[in-house]
């Protein structure tokens, strides 16, 4: 593997940030998919 | 060995959530404004390696700022998952489960970013060597020392993907998180009682990184420390403030 000096830092840069952004991105569908459970809870709880 | 709840834990769980959600926001706009600063430094007061005749890979260097600290962020990670599993181990106290589970993740996170950086760095750095640049690299002591613990946290993670019964599930995920860590006190020995590791240490006692390192080099790497140590915290926190709802969840669909 003969990897440039400019391709490997493209790569480690890329991979730290992209890293970081998949899993921020990641928590923010964890949420979402929270959000929408409790949503269903709430509907499906019986009116007083 | 089982333990009775403690009368009043359970407002202080909530408490501690309350804490979590609290402090998320404030640390994450720490860690944003540390790594900005990490930026700045890296880029405007480091050295400019280019003209260094010693120095195969200039622009990669600056990796420096980044790979050590990623490590080191996973280890801090993998401290907390180990001293929750140990908790876990001695309570049988599912509320401990929640936090080793959370910084686990944020761990492989950064133990991922920490390997593919010091791949691609130590192929163009250790190039010089006469090996293949990957042989060079994965048959470094250090190196494969944080390479099975990856392949560990990993069991860890899928682990706990496939078994459902929760006490099942916080047992044999605290027995893999001990586990586990136990590579972090190795990776630390390897570099520095092994003399054939080519991995220098830039930090603690025994550090043996070049000579081209300067002081401000070490304030940066010091700074990029605090930076990740802020960002593994925000990342935790808002994981943990997750989990403790999924758990929550849980218990009312059940109910």
């Amino acid at each position: 593997m003969a990897l440039s000096d400019t391709t490997a830092f493209l790569l480690g840069f890329t991979t730290i940030f992209g890293a970081l952004a998949f899993y921020l991105w990641r928590l923010d569908r964890t949420a979402a998919r929270l959000a929408a459970r409790m949503d269903n809870l709430d509907r499906d709880r019986p009116r007083e | 060995m089982a333990t009775t709840p403690l009368a009043g834990s359970a407002d202080a769980t909530s408490r501690l959530s309350r804490w979590a959600g609290d402090l998320r926001a404030p640390t994450l706009w720490a860690a944003v404004g540390a790594w900005l600063v990490l930026g700045a430094l890296a880029w405007l007061v480091a050295p400019d390696w280019s003209g260094a005749e010693d120095v195969s890979a200039p622009l990669t260097r600056k990796l420096l700022f980044y790979h050590p600290a990623s490590a080191w962020a996973s280890f801090l990670a993998y401290f907390v998952v180990f001293v929750m599993s140990v908790a876990y181990l001695r309570e049988r106290d599912l509320r401990r489960d929640a936090p080793a589970r959370s910084a686990a993740e944020v761990g492989f996170l950064f133990n991922t970013i920490a390997l593919v950086t010091g791949t691609v760095w130590g192929a163009v750095e250790w190039r010089s060597t006469g090996q293949a640049a990957l042989a060079t690299i994965y048959s470094d002591p250090k190196v494969l020392v944080v390479v099975v613990m990856w392949f560990v946290f990993a069991a860890y993670l899928l682990l706990r993907r496939m078994v459902d019964e929760p006490e099942r599930r916080a047992r044999l995920a605290a027995v893999f998180g001990i586990l586990g860590f136990t590579c972090v006190p190795l990776s630390f020995l390897t570099s520095r009682v092994l003399a054939s590791s080519l991995h220098p240490d830039v930090v603690g006692p025994g550090a043996n990184a070049d000579a081209s390192l300067d002081a401000s080099v070490g304030m940066i790497i010091g700074w990029s420390m605090i930076a990740y140590t802020l960002l593994f915290f925000a990342l935790f926190l808002q994981r943990l403030r997750l989990a403790r709802l999924e758990e929550r969840l849980d218990e009312m669909e059940v109910a």
